[in-house]
């Protein structure tokens, strides 16, 4: 008799210094799917609801669509919004009826007004609903804050190995063999998790570099010893100011405590040892704009890594396209500015009209002032594309309709929702091949290293204003346990 | 040695069968610094010739050039008036020791079947016979002696798709020092072949065949250049065939044997030029065979680099008829249709007429609702080794989506060189199952490097692979292949 396991997606990391209340209709923005609709989406998509959907068609295993529910990063998630969703994810638990699990695709940093454990209350009542003896197991982002409730309340915990974030899919298939083992009796898992007083910024806790290369090379090792199921390293969301934020090291044995806490307390204090590597340097936007006009050979990647939408900064940070125009930069393309004022301006102009007004620094004021530009429309589009990988292939992406201004030798693409773009696609879509341009603005902190990288001459991260900053010195923290490195630089911490 | 050349040309190939004639207001031209300024770092025969000037350290005198996409027959005040500003410009120029002349040779006048010989002897007469004139010629020029004649040395491009036109003009001025101190008498020789070639790519035989005896001929001593010139077959003038070009370094009867040689072998293998045709549904059903894409297919009976207007139908109404998905098509020239989509706005749908308006031979209209996907200005920059670094600009353009198509709209007809008109409109083409778009050759430049295989459509059109479906007046008889020939 084949299994069924019920799948869903709430996903949301919430930056709580953004003033963007996240509301039911900002998880509509980037698709709100149920039932056949939630299945034909993923399908054939490198992404973790692909990863289940793979599972169950090579193992013959039945799923029961419940919820996916995602949001581009921003502030608080409103509670009527949380409470939704996760009445849509138990309703569609309930109506499954007999299953042998769930599986899930969380977050793990989302906060919700009130609840700032957001996902150790949505495991806690899926574990209500189906009970103590059904399977509860998520695959959680690398920037998840993880919990104590969240470890106790699932059965298994499967975070992700890389930021940029390229293997959803492939723990996803972790934790489908992991919830069929434990269905079938053949382990007994046991997890201990730790939270050093580490809290970096996103861009130097970025995998594949610096200390967490070798945090993850260590789990690596760990997880080929015998007992060992799971070691995952989480990279913790800073910018989500609640008390367990930060680094986080979660281990899972077969039936063994001891073994998963020697593992934890050795990387915790491996982490400690390097938490000097995590606080690193970067140019001002004026500084980082000048380097790049004056290298030999592009594309010199400009990553606004502070206006990071991905991290809950609005996006629309004005600093570093003011520092192009400003100095008359050649080439150069700003890959983008959410701006639904500026795009309704565009698009009454037409195609081959003139621009002139206010582009960006319009959501919040951490950003910049908007800019004056005036320029000429040289494209209009839907802005909908297919992102082709390596993060999240096969996904159809729709960042409303889309303009791209020229202003002398700067294109600056602009469109209508907060994205992070991540996916060269999101230029090629609107006719500009970044491989080809001298100076590429990125608003991104980590994930477009994934595409950009093989043909970026150079990347260069600015220290410009935004919430997203590795700047931390730029944010009063209210929540967050202390001391907590590097917030505060002199702490000391010694592990039990 | 430092020389003063002037630099110019009209350049134009003309197809007879075009229902209307080429006015004055279809030729795009430059006058002086303009073309320095369209022509430097460009990869085209002017870019080429400044270039060879540069090198040589020669002082360059930019008069006027002139040049069309492909059209009908010039009408006469039009060619008299560009005639007349080309000359004054070299008369302007003057003293020179040289003349450099981008011309494609088979440019037709209304009243003047051979405008380049006509140019050329009214340059020579103008700057007298010791001023050397250089010319280069497209392989599709319907070359005449008296053109040659005229000259002191013509070379014409090898290669279709056109990827050696910079090294061309190079070439013609690189030539220039060894014409003013006597070491060249170039005498040149062409031999005509009774034969209509259709389309015949270089990069396979048996064109390919026929450029390596000529380039096997150009190690001969005494021998300065040998050149196999395909003719362009949509023209119904005395003059219209294939043809082999020699010229020799004072030695008539040389050049005069070498070219008799290539032309027996030309035409010996005659039959090997015959090309095997597809129609559309055809094409599509081989395209559909290939497993990966993207594969090209390419509408070569509506090229505009040809002469055809570019919004024929025959090969997109296939492929919407045939439900395709990741299918691509570039262009339609219609700028009615590319008003509509623009006027009605991304993200709507609009209802078309589109394309088959210039007659009824391309194809009837097609009658569709379309989602406006897309509109941009239709200019780009090319990255194809046959003019890169060109601007181009296609008008309002318009990126339409009918089920599983994305149709390219343009406002000005023109062949598709290479992915730039794609990529413009958010279309990456490597992602694409099928490429289709109006091209006979020259999109190779471009494509061959990313097409998994690359399958021709054939259909009526002004520049069809049938050659014998155009009535002839004025071509000589009997003519391969649409007389029994021995």
């Amino acid at each position: 008799m084949s299994r069924r396991f019920a799948i869903g997606q709430i996903s949301h990391e919430t930056n709580t210094f953004s003033p963007i209340r996240t509301e039911l209709r900002h998880f509509g923005e980037r698709g709100f799917l149920q039932g056949e609709e939630l299945l034909r989406h993923f399908a054939q998509t490198k992404t973790g609801l692909g990863g289940y959907i793979d599972f169950a068609r090579e193992t013959g295993a039945e799923l029961i669509p419940t919820l996916s529910a995602s949001a581009v990063p921003s502030g608080y998630v409103a509670a009527e919004a949380h409470q939704a969703l996760v009445t849509k994810l138990l309703d569609g638990i309930q109506a499954a009826g007999k299953i042998d699990g769930v599986l899930l695709c969380l977050h793990g940093a989302m906060v919700a007004e009130g609840i700032p454990d957001a996902e150790g209350d949505i495991l806690g009542r899926v574990r209500r609903l189906v009970g103590p003896r059904v399977p509860v197991v998520a695959t959680l982002d690398y920037h998840a804050t993880v919990t104590d409730r969240m470890v106790s309340e699932a059965d298994g915990l499967f975070g992700y190995n890389t930021y940029p974030h390229v293997d959803g899919y492939e723990r996803a298939l972790e934790a489908a063999a992991f919830i069929t083992n434990l269905a079938d009796g053949r382990i007994k898992p046991v997890h201990e998790v730790i939270r050093p007083p580490l809290a970096p910024g996103v861009v130097p806790a970025r995998t594949g570099w610096g200390p967490i290369k070798k945090l993850m090379e260590q789990a690596f090792a760990y997880e080929a010893q015998a007992g060992v199921i799971n070691v995952s390293v989480y990279g913790g969301f800073v910018y989500s100011d609640i008390h367990d934020a930060g680094l986080a090291f979660l281990a899972t044995t077969d039936d063994d405590p001891a073994l998963a806490k020697s593992i934890v307390e050795d990387l915790a204090r491996r982490a400690w040892e390097m938490r000097h590597e995590f606080v690193t340097e970067m140019q001002e936007p004026v500084q980082a704009v000048r380097h790049a006009m004056q290298a030999a050979a592009g594309p010199v990647v400009l990553a606004d890594v502070a206006d990071n939408t991905g991290g809950g900064a609005s996006g629309d940070g004005t600093e570093v396209l003011r520092a192009l125009l400003d100095q008359g930069a050649k080439d150069a393309v700003v890959i983008t500015i959410p701006d639904p004022e500026a795009v309704e301006l565009a698009f009454r102009a037409g195609v081959g009209g003139e621009f002139r007004g206010l582009v960006g620094g319009k959501i919040d004021d951490a950003h910049g002032p908007p800019v004056e530009v005036v320029g000429k429309v040289r494209l209009l589009s839907d802005g909908r594309f297919v992102n082709y990988g390596p993060m999240g292939t096969g996904t159809v992406a729709n960042i409303g309709r889309t303009a791209v201004l020229v202003s002398d030798g700067v294109e600056i693409i602009v469109n209508e929702r907060r994205f992070q773009p991540v996916d060269p696609e999101a230029a090629r879509a609107v006719g500009i091949d970044p491989a080809k341009r001298k100076i590429v603005v990125l608003k991104s902190a980590v994930h477009y290293r994934a595409s950009y990288e093989p043909m970026a001459a150079e990347i260069v991260e600015v220290d410009g204003p935004g919430l997203a900053s590795p700047n931390l010195s730029r944010f009063r923290f209210q929540n967050i346990r202390r001391p907590i490195f590097p917030i505060d630089l002199d702490c000391d911490w010694r592990p039990a | 040695m430092s020389f003063r050349v002037a630099v110019g040309g009209i350049s134009h190939e003309t197809n007879t069968y075009c229902k209307e004639q080429t006015q004055l207001n279809d030729f795009v031209i430059w006058r002086g610094e303009e073309i320095m300024a369209n022509s430097r770092g460009v990869r085209s025969y002017l870019g080429g010739m400044l270039q060879g000037a540069a090198q040589l350290g020669a002082c360059v005198v930019p008069t006027f050039f002139a040049r069309a996409t492909p059209s009908g027959t010039i009408a006469a005040p039009a060619y008299q008036a560009m005639r007349g500003e080309l000359l004054a410009g070299v008369e302007a120029a003057l003293p020179l020791d040289a003349v450099a002349l981008s011309l494609h040779g088979a440019g037709v006048v209304d009243g003047t079947d051979d405008l380049e010989a006509d140019l050329c002897q009214a340059v020579r007469d103008l700057v007298g016979p010791e001023v050397k004139i250089v010319v280069s010629l497209d392989l599709h020029g319907n070359v005449t002696q008296a053109m040659v004649d005229a000259a002191d040395i013509c070379y014409g491009v090898h290669h279709y798709p056109h990827t050696d036109g910079y090294e061309r003009g190079q070439e013609a001025v690189a030539a220039i020092p060894s014409l003013l101190n006597g070491e060249w008498k170039p005498i040149s020789h062409v031999q005509h072949l009774p034969m209509l070639v259709p389309a015949a790519p270089t990069a396979v035989h048996p064109a390919k065949t026929v450029n390596e005896l000529c380039w096997a001929a150009e190690k001969r001593p005494g021998v300065l250049d040998c050149t196999f010139f395909h003719g362009f077959p949509y023209t119904d003038t005395p003059q219209v065939g294939a043809m082999v070009m020699v010229t020799a370094n004072n030695e008539r009867a040389l050049a005069r044997q070498v070219a008799a040689d290539i032309a027996a072998w030309i035409w010996e293998h005659r039959e090997d030029f015959r090309r095997g045709t597809l129609t559309p549904a055809e094409a599509i059903a081989q395209a559909l065979t290939i497993e990966a894409g993207p594969v090209v297919i390419n509408d070569t009976a509506d090229n505009p680099g040809g002469g055809a207007p570019g919004d024929g139908t025959h090969v997109l109404r296939a492929l919407l008829e045939a439900g395709l998905d990741r299918t691509c098509y570039g262009f339609i020239a219609d700028p009615e249709s590319a008003e509509q989509a623009h006027a009605a706005g991304v993200g709507r749908q609009v209802r078309l007429t589109l394309g088959g308006k210039y007659d009824d031979f391309h194809g009837a209209p097609l009658e569709l609702e379309a989602y406006v996907k897309c509109l941009t200005d239709g200019r780009f920059i090319l990255s194809t080794p046959q003019g890169r670094g060109s601007q181009v600009d296609l008008g309002k353009m318009a990126r339409l989506v009918v089920g599983g198509v994305d149709i390219l709209v343009g406002s000005v007809r023109n062949q598709v060189l290479d992915p730039e008109v794609f990529l413009l409109h958010g279309i990456d083409v490597t992602r694409y199952r099928i490429v289709a778009l109006k091209s006979s050759a020259h999109f190779r430049g471009g494509f061959q490097d990313i097409a998994r295989a690359i399958v021709t459509a054939d259909s009526p059109g002004l520049t069809t692979l049938d050659v014998s479906h155009f009535t002839r007046r004025r071509t000589p008889r009997p003519i391969w292949p649409l007389d029994p020939t021995t």
